[in-house]
């Protein structure tokens, strides 16, 4: 039946309720086998990573060689990531740091990675590519450092008032409401217990996280909301909503560029710095993709970009040669990451992260 | 005359020999029957199974224990029995907004439009064109801190130095009450409509019987056009107050700390916790409170109004 017949049917009334149905299943059947032509795009890399992670200027080597960027799908926090690939999201590379990296060697999603097929190995730190569970127990690599940086307090100067700048802020009841917290579980534990005053912030005892779990039921009532991604917590501290909440290095040059008066604080317990990195999955769709792109990411000039626009280190020696001095002493990065991991408190991989998830997830979804 | 009668009966087989209807009618639903099974079915008794199972590392342990129940009624499962309460009185908050909201509206529509119903309808889902996602958002955005209703506020002078508040209202935003409010929002066009054709199926002339017995207008909707509306509005309050407990979404995007349901420690044990047996079990304990909640509604109602409403 062609298309005029069946519409002069429908038109005379000559198609009766049976034909009709025909003419649905026939529609339905076609619709559902027909084969689903996915964008070109598809074909690029798949870089599962944090948000803002997946712009041109992290991997221009990446570009250059293939037209286009990876395919950036993002994720909120470390665990939902790792979650979401344990059952069955394919991608190429993911984008954790130092403190889950033991979560991941557990889960046994990676695939060791050939560090003779990245160019640039060579020139990066070799205090951040030999990290704990970095490498596996033979000696090969699992995790390529990328960029490093701290998280700490953001605050708002002409909105609070503070003698010193402590972790403290963050429980401070004159600004009930106005506070945020990253609703990372690792890293809100790993706060409390800095402020708890334990000897590994990162592997609480259990006295310690119930002491934790107190501290962050405490604050619960205090905050405007758990953040997930930092341009929330950037607007919220822009219009004022939030006058303090945790939060990177990359707001600072954000909220700063915007004109907002904002400072993150060096706090007296210690500020946190971290190490994030790339890591190659077992089943990786996109395997030459993936090394091109992991490669791109560790380029020096993909850390000049890094440390001028984002404001965090980078894992490559020779990215910080060709930044001025006066922009790293402005972004308050030193030219070698030990140095700037002595000054704080550098995050270890937490041994066991699933007590800590209970935990937190225990401290939201009460009363 | 046999001749004809003959062919008669080779055209139309006789009853006897003919299929039973139910035969044909399981074709028609072959493909629902389908999907309900492999969509809904499967998924509910893996659910079911695994609440029966627990969690050792990145592993389930499929040895059979009730271990997961037992927390839940224990004191450390305190927070879930509160959150499965909670989350059922914001359902029925909001669901009783929406009737509330929604019958009205449905009124108006059955009995004060005379022409053009259609196209009432269709501007009452226009709304509901867009996806829930962005519902949800365009709430965030209407009770944000710097939203509508607090720029609205602040351009009258209510919000300001000389104003009735100093500052932006922020008890608009993540809470429950914020919950409620989208979810009443969110749900009306399931209400409306099935009130909407439980009223537009009244037999007017009861109204006039009601009218020329010397009923009130008042009096007249109390006792002929309520009841007769009640199916209709009996199916609306399930139609929302099911899916809503179990929401994620909404709570998420405008709860805050405070406004989180069962729904998100549901995902959460899927997701962050790595503790899929216990969200089973959750869910199990969830869909059972539900159940539990909707009977004790229908009981309320009276078999009686059940049997007439016919649902």
């Amino acid at each position: 039946m062609n298309k005029r017949e069946l519409l002069g049917a429908i038109s005379a009334g000559r198609m009766t309720r049976r034909d009709m149905m025909k003419m649905m299943s026939a529609a339905g059947i076609t619709m559902a086998v027909l084969p689903v032509s996915r964008a070109k795009a598809a074909d690029e890399a798949i870089n599962f990573t944090w948000e803002g992670y997946n712009e041109p200027g992290f991997h221009p080597g990446y570009i250059e060689k293939h037209g286009a960027s990876p395919e950036g799908p993002y994720f909120a926090d470390v665990g939902e990531a790792l979650a979401k690939v344990r059952s069955g999201f394919k991608v190429d590379v993911v984008h954790p740091c130092n403190l889950d990296l033991k979560n991941w060697r557990d889960a046994d999603v990676m695939q060791p990675i050939d560090t003779s097929r990245l160019s640039n190995f060579g020139n990066l730190f070799e205090g951040l590519t030999k990290l704990a569970y970095a490498q596996g127990d033979g000696g090969e690599q699992y995790f390529i450092p990328v960029d490093w940086g701290n998280t700490s307090v953001l605050y708002r100067p002409d909105l609070v008032e503070i003698e010193e700048e402590s972790w403290n802020l963050l429980w401070d009841e004159r600004y009930s409401g106005q506070l945020s917290m990253s609703a990372d579980a690792t890293e809100a534990v790993a706060i409390a217990g800095i402020l708890l005053g334990a000897a590994d912030p990162f592997n609480l005892t259990d006295d310690e996280l119930s002491k934790a779990k107190d501290l962050l039921v405490k604050q619960k009532s205090l905050l405007r909301f758990y953040w997930d991604s930092n341009s929330t917590v950037e607007q919220a501290l822009a219009s004022g909503e939030l006058v303090a909440s945790t939060g990177w290095n990359s707001s600072v040059v954000t909220l700063q560029g915007q004109g907002v008066p904002i400072k993150f604080a060096n706090p007296k317990e210690g500020i946190m710095s971290y190490c994030c990195g790339l890591v190659l999955m077992k089943d990786a769709p996109h395997l030459d993709k993936a090394y091109d792109l992991i490669d791109a990411m560790i380029a020096p000039e993909a850390g000049k970009w890094l440390i001028e626009s984002y404001g965090y280190g980078h894992s490559n020696k020779k990215s910080f040669e060709m930044v001025e001095d006066a922009m790293l002493a402005e972004r308050n990065l030193p030219k070698d990451p030990n140095e700037f991991f002595a000054n704080g408190i550098f995050q270890r991989p937490t041994m066991d992260a699933d007590r800590l998830h209970k935990m937190f997830e225990e401290v939201k979804a009460g009363a | 005359m046999t001749a004809i009668s003959e062919a008669a009966s080779d055209q139309y087989d006789q009853p006897a020999t003919r299929r039973p209807e139910w035969v044909d009618g399981l074709w028609l639903i072959a493909p629902t029957l389908a999907i309900v099974v492999g969509m809904m079915l499967v998924p509910l008794l893996a659910i079911i199974i695994v609440s029966f199972w627990t969690q050792t590392g990145f592993d389930l342990e499929a040895t059979w224990t009730l271990e997961n129940y037992a927390l839940l009624f224990q004191p450390e499962g305190k927070l879930y029995r509160i959150l499965i309460v909670k989350s059922l009185w914001v359902s029925l908050v909001a669901t009783t907004a929406v009737v509330v909201l929604a019958y009205p509206m449905a009124y108006f529509m059955a009995f004060r439009i005379q022409r053009g119903k259609l196209i009432w309808i269709i501007l009452l889902t226009v709304p509901f064109w867009t996806s829930y996602l962005l519902r949800v958002f365009a709430w965030k955005v209407i009770l944000g801190f710097n939203g509508v209703i607090n720029s609205g506020l602040k351009a009258v002078g209510i919000i300001g130095p000389d104003g009735l508040f100093e500052k932006p209202l922020e008890f608009l935003l993540y809470n429950p009450a914020s919950v409620t409010i989208t979810l009443a929002h969110a749900w009306a066009a399931y209400a409306v409509l099935p009130i909407y054709v439980s009223l537009e199926k009244i037999d007017r002339s009861y109204l006039e019987a009601a009218t020329d017995l010397g009923d009130s207008k008042w009096k007249r909707f109390w006792r002929v056009t309520f009841p007769l509306s009640l199916p209709g509005t009996i199916a609306a309050i399930l139609l929302v107050f099911i899916p809503t407990v179990g929401d994620y979404i909404t709570p998420t995007l405008v709860g805050g700390p405070s406004g989180i349901m069962i729904g998100n420690s549901i995902a959460n044990q899927f997701i962050k916790s790595n503790n899929a047996p216990l969200g089973a079990a959750l869910s199990c304990v969830m869909m059972l409170a539900i159940t539990v909640a909707v009977c004790l509604f229908l009981m309320a109602i009276g078999k009686k109004r059940l049997k007439g409403a016919d649902i």
